[in-house]
């Protein structure tokens, strides 16, 4: 028993989710499943049903079909109770400009039911959280982007809930603060919070995530672990090859092969194409190698978040 | 074509719009529809005189329209593009103040235009009819449309200088109100009670639209024709005088200012001084939260209640001038219940507005999808909106109140027989119906201000909401009571007001107060959701 992996507890479940806003579906039958502890990232063109999905998750709209649970209580028959367990960032967040930091902090502790005499202590605690210490009396309209994005944050940790739905938190945010907001929430991962993430910056989910989902036109392409995305592709893998001598007898010879799909010159080396996902470099070599060409390298290209992400969807909107 | 190019983009967005041609029929079918109306009512009377009652009632409800069009269509515009920060991307171009200012009125006030311009096809009817000369309708298709420009030209100046709506938009009717109808209502009444005195405010009939459009009738423009072109005159220049200057200030005034509001800023230490920053004012801000999240939000500002009461010192001050200056000749029955009016007036003006503007904010800047995915559940922030309202207007309205029992007690002290009867109903149905009124005003204004696409006329649109169709209702049976010479006494009328009041206050406010309670989130979702056209909704679509 002791070497068994134990099977992961769901945290966020949907099922044949829809949303329609007059003529226009915004989801369509969407099942997602996040398991609790996940840094979940959520990958989709504009439009494509993101926004949407999270503020269903969030109580904020209802479903026009389907069901959708959040730690075991459903968002529409039970939203009270996920109201109470969830923290939610809007990616267009109203703040009240006139408030100071911790007067903002407060009311929404209060707007959460924490004791008055509890509040203080959590509001200190969040902004260390989130290195707002040293603001914590200035007005909110004195505060730079990345500095409310921060506060933003802030605001949904004050009642410590045990998932974070976070609309492109990063968005408009200088390199240093998106680094450091996604430093923020790997901590707040390893303390077992569960994050459903949305954003553009793919490269950054793929080194934060430990499980994405893609979606498109309201439907779901892709959901699992960041790692599996790639063999999600109908793309063969990519190899860079590099041989000495007569290149040009090299390029003939793959350009013949009926498993290669395509093969071009790139910085002295051929960037190769292969014709479906099941082969892998084996084909290059045993092609290159029955012809008589002499191999000195060969490796596979990584294929990035970014770039599976380009080839599983076509940018299309409802 | 170089000039202009905000004129001519934004007149092509706006002709585009469904709300421009919408507006224009609407104008139109409600003209045709009241002169339908009226021409059934007077069937047995003279043609000559049947035209002469349409064309009074017609361009009198034009040049009314009209000489209020700038609170609805200029007063926010400039001011909401400074505040969305939009404004200062039209002054990084080549473009200039006056390109922007009439730019600005050009799309803004199409629709308005267009809506007067669809009454003037109706307004020949009666030229048609007889009775009504070609001179007298050309005067008032002037007068309107130039109580139009000025009514607009106010909105763009107020607009340039405000930055909140609220601002904008009420200050945009105050000056209307006290440039239009104030200073010669006040100078009318004055010289009225003492036809021998001299008019104390002589100028101030000249600006207006009352004025104007009075002159514009042959009977008075024979004798006055001098007197009109220069009233129509003086308001045309002033409009323009007003844009004048609305287009030299304004590219002073779009930059933000560097941001003051650090801790120990400018910017800081106002807000502190507006919030309270005394031991005791944190105290109560600390029990305002503890008991209801929303009151605390609606009621932070410790000032908000002395708003309230400046309106009253205000009043009281123009009475105590008065009094002073007319002695014995202001403490009368009439001074008593305009008195009266005018404080209950205000009371209901400030209680719309306060009562719609947090939830239309809120709504309007995302704060309120925030607050709904916390537990703070819809009964606890309406429960927090009746107590900041309490707050803010308990005081006031008992003040008013027992202002109004000792203007009535004097009043009814120096009357007798049937006056004395008259004088005791006219208090007690304005101080009832001023509670129901509010009553009613409470629900309707908060739901105005959910489901508002611009905050700025929330109020506007629950005031509207509230007195608009008993006093419609009551003007068509007034009308027709007189054109058919079947009129009642007051008492008629007085019950028929009582009456139409306190049914439509029931309705409008059982209905917003079953939306509130039971749409509030779908309403808050709204602004996400195309919006359906007309003909969409009409289709079932």
């Amino acid at each position: 028993m002791s070497g068994e992996i134990p099977e992961p507890v769901v945290a966020v479940q949907t099922v044949g989710l829809s949303r329609t806003f007059g003529s226009t579906a915004a989801l369509l039958g969407l099942d997602l499943t996040v398991n609790q502890g996940d840094l979940f990232g959520f990958i989709g063109s504009n439009g494509a049903g993101k926004t949407t999905t999270l503020r269903i998750l969030a109580t904020f709209l209802s479903p026009s079909g389907g069901t959708a649970k959040v730690l075991g209580h459903d968002v529409v028959t039970d939203a009270d109770a996920v109201r109470n367990v969830i923290g939610y960032m809007p990616d267009f967040f109203g703040v009240y400009k006139d408030m100071e930091v911790t007067e903002y902090l407060d009311f929404f502790g209060a707007c959460y039911r924490i004791p008055g005499a509890q509040r203080e202590k959590t509001v200190n605690d969040v902004l260390e959280l989130v290195g707002l210490r040293e603001k914590r009396g200035f007005l909110i309209g004195a505060l730079s982007r990345g500095m409310q994005q921060r506060l933003g944050l802030a605001r949904v940790l004050i009642h410590d809930p045990r998932l974070l739905l976070l609309d492109e938190p990063a968005s408009g945010l200088d390199p240093r603060a998106r680094i450091e907001m996604m430093a923020i929430l790997q901590e707040l991962q390893k303390m077992g919070k569960t994050i459903i993430i949305s954003s553009h910056i793919l490269s950054e989910l793929q080194t934060l995530c430990n499980r994405v989902a893609i979606i498109e036109k309201g439907k779901l392409i892709y959901s699992g672990p960041v790692q599996g995305v790639r063999d999600h592709t109908t793309a063969g893998r990519t190899i860079r090859a590099k041989v000495a001598g007569d290149v040009e007898s090299a390029l003939l010879l793959l350009r013949t092969d009926t498993r290669i799909a395509a093969v071009v010159q790139e910085n002295g080396f051929l960037k190769i194409t292969l014709a479906s996902p099941e082969l892998d470099g084996s084909v290059v070599a045993e092609t290159l190698v029955r012809g008589g060409a002499r191999l000195l390298s060969l490796a596979e290209d990584e294929l990035g978040l970014e770039e599976v992400f380009m080839r599983l969807t076509r940018g299309e909107t409802q | 074509m170089k000039f202009l190019p905000i004129v001519i983009r934004e007149l092509t967005v706006a002709a585009r719009r469904k709300a421009t041609h919408w507006t224009r029929m609407l104008s139109a079918t409600v003209a045709v529809a009241i002169t339908a109306w009226m021409l059934s009512v007077m069937a047995g009377s003279f043609p000559q005189e049947t035209s002469k009652a349409i064309f009074g009632v017609m361009t009198a409800m034009m040049t009314l329209y009209c000489a209020m069009a700038g609170v609805r269509f200029t007063a926010d515009c400039l001011s909401a593009e400074r505040r969305e920060g939009t404004l200062g991307l039209l002054f990084l171009t080549n473009l200039r103040g006056h390109d922007v200012v009439l730019g600005k009125l050009v799309a803004s006030s199409l629709d308005a235009f267009y809506g007067a311009l669809a009454i003037v096809p109706v307004l020949g009817l009666p030229l048609l009819m007889g009775g009504v000369t070609l001179g007298e309708f050309g005067r008032m298709s002037l007068v309107a449309l130039n109580a139009l420009f000025f009514s607009l030209a106010c909105g763009m100046l107020v607009s340039t200088v405000a930055r909140s709506a609220h601002v904008a938009v009420w200050g945009t009717l105050l000056v209307l109100i006290l440039v239009a109808g104030g200073l010669p209502a006040l100078d009318a009444y004055l010289v009225g009670k003492d036809p021998t005195s001299r008019s104390v405010f002589p100028w101030g009939y000249i600006l207006c639209p009352g004025y104007t459009y009075a002159l514009g009738f042959d009977a008075l423009y024979r004798r006055s024709a001098w007197q009109f072109w220069t009233s129509l005159g003086a308001t045309h220049a002033l409009a323009w005088v007003l844009l004048g200057f609305a287009s030299l200030i304004l590219p002073r005034m779009w930059q933000d200012r560097p941001s003051s509001s650090g801790r120990g800023g400018v910017g800081h230490r106002i807000q502190l001084w507006l919030r309270g920053n005394s031991p005791s004012d944190a105290r109560f801000r600390r029990k305002l939260l503890d008991r209801n999240a929303y009151y605390w939000l609606t009621s932070r500002r410790h000032w908000k209640p002395a708003v309230a009461w400046f309106a009253l010192v205000v009043m009281a001050a123009i009475w105590a001038w008065g009094w002073h200056r007319f002695k014995s000749d202001w403490t009368n029955e009439g001074t008593y219940f305009m008195t009266g009016i005018i404080l209950n007036f205000i009371i209901r003006v400030a209680f719309a507005s306060e009562a719609s503007r947090q939830l239309a904010e809120d709504h309007h800047n995302g704060a309120l999808e925030l607050l709904l995915s916390t537990p703070l559940t819809v009964s606890e922030i309406l429960r927090g909106q009746y107590l900041s309202l309490r707050r803010i207007f308990l005081g006031p309205l008992v003040f008013i109140l027992l202002i109004e029992t000792v203007l009535f007690i004097a009043t009814i002290k120096t009357q007798y027989g049937s006056d004395r009867s008259m004088w005791i109903c006219l208090w007690l149905g304005m101080i009832v119906m001023t509670l129901i009124d509010l009553g009613a005003l409470f629900w309707v204004s908060q739901w105005m201000g959910l489901t508002a696409r611009q905050p700025n006329r929330a109020s506007a649109n629950s005031l509207a909401l509230v007195f608009f169709p008993p006093w419609a209702l009551l003007a068509l049976i007034g009308m027709a009571s007189v054109t058919s010479h079947t009129g009642g006494g007051w008492e008629t009328f007085f019950s028929m007001w009582c009456l139409f009041g306190l049914i439509n206050d029931f309705v409008v406010g059982a209905w917003a107060q079953m939306k509130l309670r039971e749409e509030f989130r779908t309403a808050a979702q709204r602004r996400y959701a195309p919006q359906k056209g007309l003909l969409e909704i009409l289709a079932g679509k």
